[in-house]
């Protein structure tokens, strides 16, 4: 099959598109910024908070908070992947190459996934090892054998790639760059605020699906109780890691449905 | 070669194309022919799989082009100037294609060369010229060497020298034995590169034949000016001929060409200052085959 | 001989704006949204009705407009749209060409966007609020009517705030050029900051929380002073505030798209 040289054509057309290492950049460059810009918050006023404060404390969370920020770069470079070849027709030029458009989407994914992934990680650890520092002599800190931790940090970068999976399936479905941003947008971002608008005893059902959960409960060492007890007990990170994957191979299946059945 | 049956494929409540069937053979360039909106882009794209006909099948050499194995080394298309992001380089474009279907990456320094961007492969495709942007397209159509090549309005936008590079092209390409498809809304543009005509009008076929008939059947008119206009009219009309007077004058001859007009006037003594077939004839053959069948005509 | 005028500009940009369709679905969709989410919101907390739920006072007229969420980004990407699209499909040259005054040309722009949004935004407002407290009173829930203090203030400041966002957005766009850009940082100064603010250690939430525009475009939506968990300007200082942000951002696109080439 010709699934590599499709692999290896999508890679060349990822790395020479200079957007998008602005964005890989600008990801790193902000996620680690924000948790160091937190890491520093919670330094200065970790004298003046209670002890309960200090008990619920999570350093490896705290140091990840910029991740917040690389979710939406992430999704977005993960739309533009496939909504560029639309806006710029070159759609056409891809699929006329590999017409099977299966691998198409698969070489994609498969780009998408390896290439996020590194920058991810390196978000990640970078957000790490920076906030631990920052933090280091006032506050409690982690280290990556801090139970969990490792754990914490692994998963918080894998979380950004499934997301981008996320986007690209989406974008495989709407074909169009602001529509697709403004319903990864919403289902990452402004579900999670309409949940936490409705009573708590209808969000309990819902609320540990949701993806901005899902991923908050991948990059802590304390899943359970990171939110507050209103909402009962979250999923582990393990379970969270599956159940935010089964969105992204759910948003892909659907995308590689339209794709196949669509004129292009 | 390209064997299209019973091709029909509809947009919303619009048939773009109408049971279209046709084959385009190897070794001469095809022209395929249309008013705009006849439905000639639509066909195009169904013979690569971009859009699905609701009815009947197109293959390439007998097969279906999401058959092929590596689709660019059997075919190249040129469907629109604009394929490419404009953020990436003609280069990269050319690479990354090449790399989706195995061809050699000194292939793509090569198509540059032959399409003179070389000096322009690195920058922005953004930037591009829509000339220089249908030279990049005509790049991609021959990265893989292919052996069927389908060109949707070539010239469009290319400056006149550009233009005379493309119709060489065209007829090196076909010469070489390759199958050569090449669609055009101008006849004046088909009579000179094109071996066969294949004329569509609302998405329906109006007339498939080689270029010869087509002018035959378009009955070519004969432009004649002499002092003697008076008697050589008589001399024709009684040889078959059919003349029309022009306002200044001219005769414009139909049913009788060029050579028999030349041996009236020697034969009656009359004196010629021109003899001249008309070329516009051609033009006139497509308008009147398609009049009934243009989907954007002006008011009339 | 009159020269070409503001009102010419102006018309144009109305022609522009509602001739493309993906902006009426794009506008449909929000107060669809905005109002059937306002519409659920009210449902559930009409039917787990407590005064002072999560410790907070209960805002009737706030609950009915929580749909708003979405309007905001939605109202958002199109304000990004109406400039970021122009670069995308190079139609750009054909407007300044047009209108070679390129002020001009962004501040045409701007009277359509925000005349357009305003009342497609209180068309959003009054609509959830009658809608939601419709259903609050059908529940016993306490509910609110327009005479109720401060509830005409927040339905009217609700509908304000998208189109103060919408021209916030399309300064971002005028400034980026380019739709995936100047939506990332759309919704990274709305919403991100939002979710980061929760990370904040509770002094720096107090100082930092009512600069942000998703507290102010709360506080404009209230009836009542201090509804939410964070510390926010009263509802009047909350829409100058947010008017600030949509003026700078208009003059940041202003300046760089009279300095830079079309």
């Amino acid at each position: 099959m010709s699934l590599l040289p499709a692999i290896t054509s999508e890679w060349i057309k990822f790395r020479t598109l200079r957007s998008t290492r602005y964005a890989l950049l600008a990801t790193v460059v902000l996620s680690i910024g924000l948790g160091a810009l937190v890491c520093y918050a919670q330094r200065h006023a970790w004298s003046t908070e209670t002890y309960p404060e200090h008990q619920a404390f999570d350093p490896t969370a705290t140091a990840l908070s910029g991740f917040f920020f690389a979710e939406i770069a992430i999704g977005v470079i993960g739309v533009l992947i496939m909504s560029s070849e639309y806006s710029s027709g070159s759609i056409r030029s891809t699929l006329g190459a590999t017409p099977v458009r299966l691998v198409v989407l698969c070489a994609k994914a498969v780009v998408l996934f390896l290439a996020t992934f590194v920058v991810a990680e390196v978000c990640s650890f970078g957000s790490f090892f920076v906030g631990q520092a920052i933090l280091s002599g006032v506050t409690t800190t982690a280290t990556l054998r801090t139970p969990g931790a490792l754990e914490a940090v692994v998963l918080g970068g894998l979380s950004l790639s499934i997301l981008a999976l996320l986007a690209l399936g989406l974008a495989t479905m709407l074909r169009h760059t602001a529509g697709s941003i403004t319903v990864y947008v919403a289902l990452t971002f402004v579900l999670f605020l309409i949940v936490l608008a409705l009573p708590s005893s209808w969000g309990i059902h819902v609320f540990k699906y949701l993806p901005e959960i899902l991923t908050g409960s991948m990059r802590s060492t304390r899943a359970a109780n990171a939110s507050g007890a209103q909402y009962g007990a979250l999923y582990s990170p393990l379970v969270s890691t599956l159940i935010l994957s089964s969105y992204a191979v759910a948003s892909l299946i659907a995308g590689g449905l339209l794709l196949v059945r669509r004129d292009a | 070669m390209i064997d299209a049956s019973n091709l029909v494929k509809h947009y919303g409540k619009t048939t773009a194309v109408d049971d279209l069937s046709f084959v385009v053979k190897p070794g001469i360039v095809t022209g395929f022919l249309g008013p705009n909106g006849s439905g000639k882009s639509t066909t195009m794209r169904m013979m690569i799989g971009l859009d699905y006909p609701d009815k009947g099948t197109v293959t390439i050499d007998g097969r279906a082009y999401d058959q092929l194995r590596w689709p660019l080394r059997e075919v190249g298309a040129l469907l629109e100037a604009k394929a490419i992001h404009p953020g990436r380089s003609a280069r990269n474009h050319l690479l990354a294609l090449a790399a989706s279907n195995k061809i050699a990456r000194a292939r793509v320094d090569e198509v540059l060369e032959l399409v003179g961007l070389s000096a322009v492969a690195g920058k922005r495709a953004g930037g591009f010229s829509l000339g220089m942007g249908q030279r990049l397209g005509i790049a991609a159509a021959l990265l893989g060497d292919p052996g069927v090549l389908l060109f949707d309005e070539p010239v469009n936008g290319l400056d006149p020298e550009g233009i005379q590079w493309v119709r060489e092209l065209l007829r090196r390409l076909a010469t070489q034995g390759r199958t050569v498809f090449v669609s055009s809304h101008l006849m004046s543009e088909m009579a000179l590169t094109a071996d066969h005509v294949i004329v569509i009008g609302r998405g329906k076929l109006l007339e498939d034949a080689d270029i010869g008939t087509m002018i035959a059947r378009a009955g070519t008119s004969v432009t004649v000016r002499s002092p003697d206009a008076a008697t050589l009219a008589d001399a024709i009309t009684a040889a078959g001929g059919i003349v029309l007077t022009e306002p200044d004058g001219a005769l414009s001859v139909t049913n009788l060409d060029a050579a028999a007009i030349g041996e009236l006037a020697a034969t009656s003594g009359a004196v010629l200052h021109e003899l001249s077939p008309q070329r516009a004839s051609l033009e006139e053959a497509f308008m009147s085959l398609t009049k009934d069948d243009v989907e954007f005509g002006g008011a009339r | 001989m009159s020269g070409q005028g503001p009102v010419e500009a102006v018309t144009s940009e109305w022609i522009k704006l509602r001739s493309v369709r993906s902006t009426l679905y794009t506008l449909a969709v929000t107060v669809f949204l905005c109002v059937g989410i306002g519409a659920l919101i009210s449902f559930g907390r009409g039917s787990h009705a407590s005064k002072t739920e999560g410790g907070f006072i209960f805002d009737p007229t706030r609950v009915s407009l929580q749909g708003f969420f979405i309007a905001e980004i939605s109202i958002g990407v199109i304000g990004v749209l109406i400039i970021s699209s122009e670069y995308a499909t190079g139609s750009i040259r054909a407007t300044l060409a047009a209108t070679p005054n390129r002020l001009s040309v962004l501040a045409a722009k701007t009277v359509v966007l925000f005349a357009a949004t305003l009342v497609v935004g209180q068309f959003c407002s009054f609509l959830s609020f009658f809608v939601g407290q419709a259903i609050l009173a059908g529940q016993g829930a306490s509910s609110a009517t327009l005479s109720t203090p401060g509830a005409l203030r927040g339905v009217l400041l609700a509908g304000l705030s998208l189109a103060l966002l919408a021209v916030f957005a399309m300064g971002i766009g005028t400034m980026l050029r380019h739709t995936a850009g100047a939506v990332t940082v759309y919704v990274a100064i709305l919403l991100v900051s939002f979710l980061i603010l929760a990370a904040l250690p509770t002094d720096w939430q107090h100082t930092v929380s009512k600069f942000l525009p998703e507290v102010l475009t709360e506080s404009m939506r209230s009836a009542t002073q201090s509804g939410g968990p964070f510390s926010a300007f009263s509802a009047l200082t909350s829409t100058l505030v947010l008017a600030a942000y949509a003026v700078a951002a208009f003059v940041g696109g202003a300046v760089l798209l009279v300095r830079r080439d079309a």
